[in-house]
């Protein structure tokens, strides 16, 4: 997915609708992120299985970069993983990124976006991230 | 991913601490791609509610998977956790995480994570299924 698809020049609440697809976008577990990784936790574990919190990193950044640009001042609010298998370093993920639900509340617009990540056709994280979108 | 039995589970998850200063923000605005201001730029920052670059919510979350790792050696069979980001942490806070157990039949944990001063950041909750197997679980586990 790229572009807002509003002409306000960013993705907007009125830009989303549960069910939608936000496309496929994939994230390489390469040397680069665990080097990112290795420097805020330090060293992992041993053997090449990745942490479970890179995981969580790149369903992050899948997320993010499924829904460029975005207006400033989004609350990342809560978040829900499953996780089902763990990846190792090097795997390439795809991860499915959706609109699971969204809802005005208080003059507040939250969204709820679901990412599923997944490896050689097999599912590794399914999360929901819970927002309250800005515009 | 290994296979739990209730006996297994410990009444506490090991505490994971770091401390969260700019280079460490630096580095998970690189692995997410998440270059957000308010993670990054006091001036910006200091124009939001906030008034100065906080942490990115899943900087913290991951200590839990940490805390998670660090108790049981891998991450169980199933794991499956539910988290509120509860409370900002400003950049340069120390923030730990750690997990209590509440339901050892149901493998329920109440995770955290909190600042040095004991404010809540993140709450929520985990559950590790005892005696799960990789096979019997999740949507797409062929």
């Amino acid at each position: 997915m790229s572009g807002a698809p509003s002409d306000t020049g960013v993705w907007v609440y009125e830009d989303f609708s549960p069910g939608q697809s936000l496309g496929d976008h994939a994230v390489t577990l390469d040397a680069a992120h665990i080097g990112h990784w290795t420097a805020i936790y330090g060293e992992p574990a041993a053997g090449d299985r990745v942490p479970a919190g890179m995981l969580v990193a790149a369903m992050m950044e899948a997320y993010l970069n499924a829904i460029q640009p975005r207006p400033p001042g989004n609350v990342h609010a809560s978040q829900k993983l499953v996780f089902h298998r763990m990846a190792r370093a090097g795997d390439r993920l795809n991860a499915q990124v959706s609109c699971l639900a969204k809802e005005r509340r208080k003059e507040r617009g939250w969204v709820t976006f679901g990412v599923v990540l997944s490896t050689d056709g097999r599912d590794v994280l399914s999360g929901e991230i819970r927002t309250i979108w800005a515009r | 991913m290994s296979m739990l039995e209730p006996a297994a589970l410990p009444d506490e998850l090991a505490t994971v601490a770091i401390e969260t200063g700019p280079e460490i923000v630096a580095s998970y605005a690189a692995l997410t791609d998440d270059y957000n201001p308010i993670h990054l730029d006091p001036a910006f920052a200091a124009g939001t509610a906030f008034g100065r670059p906080i942490v990115h919510g899943t900087l913290g979350l991951n200590l839990v998977l940490e805390a998670i790792e660090r108790t049981f050696g891998e991450v169980p069979a199933t794991l499956s956790l539910d988290a509120r980001f509860v409370r900002p942490v400003p950049v340069g806070t120390a923030i730990r995480a750690g997990g209590r157990l509440r339901d050892a039949a149901a493998g329920l944990y109440e995770v955290f994570v909190e600042t040095s001063a004991g404010e809540r950041a993140v709450e929520g909750t985990c559950t590790i299924m005892p005696g799960a197997t990789p096979e019997t679980k999740g949507t797409n586990a062929s």
